[in-house]
């Protein structure tokens, strides 16, 4: 079996937010929907104060909440993949924003009128790109939910090149956030392989998943700066 | 013989656009009841029908949503997992939370 998670050391993570510019531009955000956020608060009290940075992006829960709404609404717009991938159908979306609500880590956004980038100035760079020329994730609809896809279009890359081994080692298999942090903070794998890099990094740093308590067994592992939250 | 196909593809179109128009108008329809707006089937269930006061789950104060972004009148999903999750399950409601994926 496979099972792809990605670590994130709070430790390491000076919050400069390259993570979240090679998402925008991997994954053509749109205004109202980022798929990838910096959530930034302080710990402690003067003169031991901390900053603590948390990127948040969807967290490709084992028992997602977002699935079980959206399946009880009749949608069944969300799925989850071989890989583990949480994925939203744009086409079978009905936009009533029932997973952003339930989702315990507010991740799915309602992308309610697909804004321009510029407003005003017409459509530019990845706007440019019709609907047709990209992957499905990223045909973008107004009254749709959007979130993170563990760059699914990279993951089916390397099934169709078969080069599932390479995932999490080359750039071109691997999720653009976790290419390009400078601190190496960020780790993306197969967390069923106990060789693989992230499971041993797990493991080393004792990471753990935020808000278990939701029981949605997020494939998403923190390793968490003194006195941030889980 | 072409006016008689002509007539008849006419006949049928007509006789299926209600059931086309009923097709549309019923997924908007559901799309639009079923919503997080104060009117859609989300605030009904909760509100009307287990007759939840606002204020259980709107509080007033500073309530942690996006992990650690707190902002007033927004909902904890601790307030949500207190039900859907413990309570739903003695009473055969909907669990979203700890739900295994099919």
């Amino acid at each position: 079996m496979t099972k792809f998670v990605r670590l994130i050391d709070q430790k390491r993570c000076m919050g400069c937010r390259a993570c979240l510019a090679a998402c925008a531009t991997e994954n053509y955000f749109t205004p109202e929907a980022p798929w990838n956020s910096m959530i930034e608060y302080e710990v402690g009290a003067y003169p031991g104060v901390k900053k603590i940075y948390n990127t948040l992006g969807c967290m490709h829960c084992e028992r997602p909440s977002c699935k079980a709404a959206c399946d009880s609404v009749g949608a069944k717009a969300i799925s989850k993949n071989q890989f583990g991938v949480v994925l939203i159908d744009y086409n079978k979306c009905i936009g009533c924003g029932y997973c952003a609500a339930v989702c315990p880590y507010g991740v799915p956004h309602l992308d309610r009128e697909l804004a321009e980038l510029y407003p005003g100035k017409g459509k530019n760079g990845a706007e440019t790109i019709a609907n047709a020329d990209r992957h499905p994730t990223h045909r973008k609809k107004a009254k749709t939910a959007e979130k993170c896809t563990f760059c699914t279009h990279k993951l089916e890359q390397a099934v169709a090149d078969r080069k599932t081994d390479r995932i999490g080692k080359d750039q071109a298999y691997t999720p653009s956030c976790d290419l390009v942090c400078p601190t190496q903070a960020r780790m993306f794998g197969d967390m069923d392989d106990p060789n693989s890099d992230v499971s041993k990094r797990i493991k080393a740093t004792n990471a753990v998943q935020l808000r278990k308590n939701f029981g949605t067994n997020p494939q998403v592992y923190y390793v968490l700066e003194q006195g941030a939250k889980s | 013989m072409k006016r008689f196909i002509a007539f008849l593809v006419m006949g049928l179109a007509i006789a299926a656009m209600p059931a086309i128009g009923a097709t549309t108008g019923g997924a908007k329809a559901q799309a639009k009841n079923k919503s997080l707006e104060q009117n859609g089937r989300f605030h009904q269930f909760h509100a009307q029908k287990f007759a939840i006061d606002c204020g259980t789950c709107h509080k007033a104060e500073q309530q942690e949503v996006l992990l650690q972004v707190s902002r007033p009148r927004i909902v904890d999903r601790q307030i949500c997992l207190n039900c859907h999750q413990y309570w739903a399950k003695s009473h055969d409601k909907p669990g979203w939370y700890g739900v295994e994926s099919h």
